[in-house]
């Protein structure tokens, strides 16, 4: 691929499938989240089947009308079923539409990881097996995040020559980026475990896991919000860094306060606080709509945080660490098979 | 090309691993965890150097599990002197027993595991996943005994107490209300928390009884071949038994054996069962506030009130003040912990009755660490009420109020008190209501109100 190639006419259709993949898959990891939090997994006990019928033949009106865990948990079969199909119509066009063979691969990869996602989910149900929904659970922020790599990587602006710029403080936004998506994934793992605990885990498992958790967040929380600040105004700044990096300082704001109120609607205010009328008076309300909406928002603001990390170290590799974008693409490429 | 056909293959290397590392997964059957804490407890109180054998304290489980099944199939006892039905109902046990899921219709399963065991334990030992940094800890329902009751100390609480705690939940803490699940599910879980309770409590009469009257050898469920050739052999001037003779006597040991845990059991059961009986007695009966109020303007009618002019505040505001004198009196006591000032500042260096019975009021360092190993929670001093945020956490009626100065919280150094008629306990509560509505309670006149106060 070179540079004269990509001012060529571009297939639409790998994007637009690409920009569906991402639409499927943020609400079924809210929905998958809502399963966790009312603890509707096993309310199909079967699997791919629901109750002996084949998935997409289950009767409507008894998938609508019935017990509300049943309506999640097959709600979630259904739509993760149709990210499976978006993510196969995403391959053939990125097959037929794209001639790039990284991306090709990448489109590979995300039907692999499709499939895996839908087995873990698959087995956990089989088996009954609390830590194989914490892997399902983690396994799905990281393919939202990778979906929304592919919707940058198939866009027409990532498609044309970059106005690279050899700038140290942009390698060091791209890095940092870099650096905030993997402990987002870390701490999102984290999260996953204070939500799949095993209940024969001992208490001191928990106890490190919530600490883990909020000092991880303060991390990020600082963090975030210095590549915010650089991408935003910074000498690094660039107008193609202003929307995810305005979007990060939104969404981590909104997080900690998620945090910290899923926290209290779950375990009620921290002991110390009891001195305050409103802390001594607080009675934690198990399985309110307030408690259930306030976890999985937080569960799908995490993803959303990841997914926009993910954007913007792509972003910033694009405009500062590396000249071109398919010198990136062949980075790409060399990288995966160095590993 | 090679690279990438390289890729592809390890990814489906990497897949099919994934795959065959996740098929030999599967959930294990949940298992009731060993009294460990009590077992120790008992070792010590019997002098037993080496503690318990794995053999004795697998025998215990074994005799338990036989009893009350196991966490996915729970089951009942059947006794001969006791009528366990008037106290557990199999059928809600089950709905809150096993795993979590559904049927196609809704109906739950796994209730306990979904709502409780997080916090306290499949075991209800109180130490589930996310006890260590809640506080107060959750309960361990082991020892049965429930703060919140309307039976005095040393009674088990009646199912109804615990279903209002179930139903309400506790302000300021981490037990929520399930106000929002259908009544059933609400008595299921009440059902399976009092099955909790009465396994746990069989197995400390099990550790007693292994304390008491087994040797160090010895089994609860069967006796020792051995040890029954030694008895013989002492009873005989050392001579040899004959097999037939330690046979019999094995038998004999075993009968007896098994009709000594059966009586744990019903010891167990009936103490449940006695908290009804003793609640319907006339003389724990509550009398009506109203009445009380009744009573108090009559006598202050009788010092020389003006009838017409007596207000229902006046008698209030009397009853109030003589609560106060009750307070600050000999008999109520109750500044000696809360306060002088009500803010619960009074004792803050007490332990709580299950922290307590391991290691005593004034643990030794070693004991604490000990226990600590067997999986007793770091302890924590119990703080007393601070009565100025009109906050109680065993409910907020009236007759809340007027169970917990009559009859206590259990577990905690907060005592009954027998010696107060129900009259004056009505002005104590009165009084204590009436705590948060004092000019001294306000956030921003209290910090020196109290300073001076308690100078």
């Amino acid at each position: 691929m070179t540079e004269t190639a990509t001012t060529a006419k571009v297939n639409p259709w790998p994007h637009r499938l690409a920009v569906a993949l991402a639409l499927v898959t943020l609400p079924l990891i809210a929905v998958g989240g809502l399963v966790t939090t009312t603890d509707a997994g096993m309310a199909v006990p079967d699997w791919p089947g629901t109750f002996g019928y084949n998935m997409f033949l289950y009767p409507l009106s008894t998938w609508w009308s019935g017990p509300w865990d049943l309506f999640v948990e097959h709600g979630h079969r259904l739509l993760g079923a149709l990210a499976g199909l978006v993510t196969i119509g995403l391959v053939i066009a990125v097959w037929l539409g794209d001639s790039r063979r990284w991306m090709r691969d990448a489109s590979l990869a995300a039907l692999g990881l499709v499939i895996f996602q839908g087995v873990l989910g698959g087995l956990r149900v089989l088996f009954d097996e609390r830590m194989m929904a914490l892997v399902h659970g983690c396994t799905g922020p990281l393919f939202f995040a990778f979906s929304m790599c592919l919707v940058e990587l198939t866009s027409r602006t990532w498609r044309q020559p970059a106005a690279a710029q050899n700038l140290p403080a942009g390698r060091r936004l791209a890095r940092g980026a870099s650096l905030a998506a993997c402990l987002a994934y870390l701490q999102l793992t984290v999260g996953a475990l204070l939500r799949h605990i095993p209940l024969d885990a001992p208490p001191q498992v928990f106890r490190a896991a919530l600490l883990f958790h909020l000092v991880f967040a303060g991390v990020l929380v600082v963090l975030v919000g210095m590549l915010a600040a650089s991408a935003f105004a910074g000498s690094a700044g660039h107008p193609s860094l202003r929307l995810p990096a305005n979007c990060l300082a939104l969404l981590m704001i909104t997080q900690v306060w998620l945090g910290v109120s899923t926290y209290v609607m779950k375990y009620s205010w921290p002991a110390w606080m009891d001195r305050f009328d409103f802390a001594a008076s607080y009675v934690v309300q198990e399985k309110s709509f307030g408690q259930s909406l306030t976890a999985t928002a937080h569960v799908v603001c995490g993803s959303l945080i990841l997914a926009g990390l993910t954007t913007l170290a792509l972003r910033a590799s694009r405009l500062y660490a590396a000249k071109t974008s398919s010198e990136l693409g062949a980075n790409l490429t060399l990288m995966r098979a160095a590993t | 090309m090679s690279v990438c056909r390289n890729w592809r293959h390890c990814l489906a290397a990497l897949l099919a691993a994934a795959f065959a590392g996740l098929a030999g997964c599967g959930s294990p059957d949940a298992k009731f965890v060993e009294y460990r804490t009590y077992a120790r407890l008992s070792e010590k109180a019997a002098g037993y150097e080496n503690g318990f054998t794995h053999l004795q304290r697998q025998d215990v489980n074994n005799v338990l599990a036989a009893l009350y099944g196991t966490p996915d199939a729970p089951s009942l006892p059947a006794l001969a002197n006791v009528d366990v039905t008037k106290l557990l109902d199999i059928s809600k046990l089950k709905l809150a027993a096993g795993s979590v899921g559904s049927d196609g219709k809704g109906r739950p399963r796994g209730l306990y595991r979904e709502h409780c065991a997080h916090c306290h334990g499949i075991t209800g030992d109180g130490n589930g996943p996310t006890a260590s940094f809640l506080n107060p800890y959750p309960r361990d329902y082991r020892a049965g005994l429930f703060k919140f009751k309307s039976t005095p100390i040393g009674y088990r609480p009646l199912h109804e107490d615990l279903k209002k705690i179930v139903i309400d939940g506790i302000p300021g803490t981490a037990m929520p209300s399930f106000r929002l699940l259908p009544d059933q599910e609400i008595e299921a879980l009440v059902e399976y928390v009092k099955y909790l309770a009465i396994r746990g409590e069989t197995e400390r009469q099990f550790y007693n009884g292994l304390k008491d009257d087994i040797s160090e050898s010895d089994f609860l469920s069967h006796a020792d071949p051995a040890v029954a050739a030694k008895e013989l052999a002492d009873g005989n001037d050392g001579k040899a038994p004959a097999q037939k003779a330690i046979d019999e006597k094995v038998a004999e040991t075993d009968k007896q054996r098994l009709e000594a845990i059966k009586g744990y059991t019903e010891t167990v059961f009936q103490k449940w069962l006695e908290a009804a009986e003793f609640m319907t007695q006339d003389t724990v009966k509550v009398t009506n506030r109203n009445d009380a109020m009744r009573v108090l303007r009559e006598e202050l009618v009788a010092a020389g009130s003006n009838e017409k002019k007596l207000t229902d505040e006046m008698v209030l505001a009397e009853s109030q003040q003589r609560g106060r004198k009750l307070f600050y009196g000999p008999i109520g006591n109750c500044f000696t912990c809360h306060g002088p000032t009500a803010l619960g500042d009074g004792q803050l260096g007490d332990y709580d009755g299950w922290t307590v019975e391991l290691i005593g009021k004034t643990p030794k360092k070693e004991d604490i660490k000990d226990y600590i190993k067997h999986g007793m929670p770091e302890p924590r001093n119990i703080r007393p009420r601070n009565l100025r945020h009109g906050v109680y956490r065993g409910g907020m009626r009236p007759l809340d109020l007027y169970w917990r100065v009559r009859n206590g919280i259990e577990g905690t150094p907060m005592p009954g008190n027998d010696k107060l008629k129900p009259q004056e306990i009505w002005h104590l509560v009165n009084y204590v209501q009436s705590l948060p509505y004092e000019q001294i309670s306000n956030p921003y006149e209290a910090v020196p109100e109290n300073r001076r106060e308690r100078n």
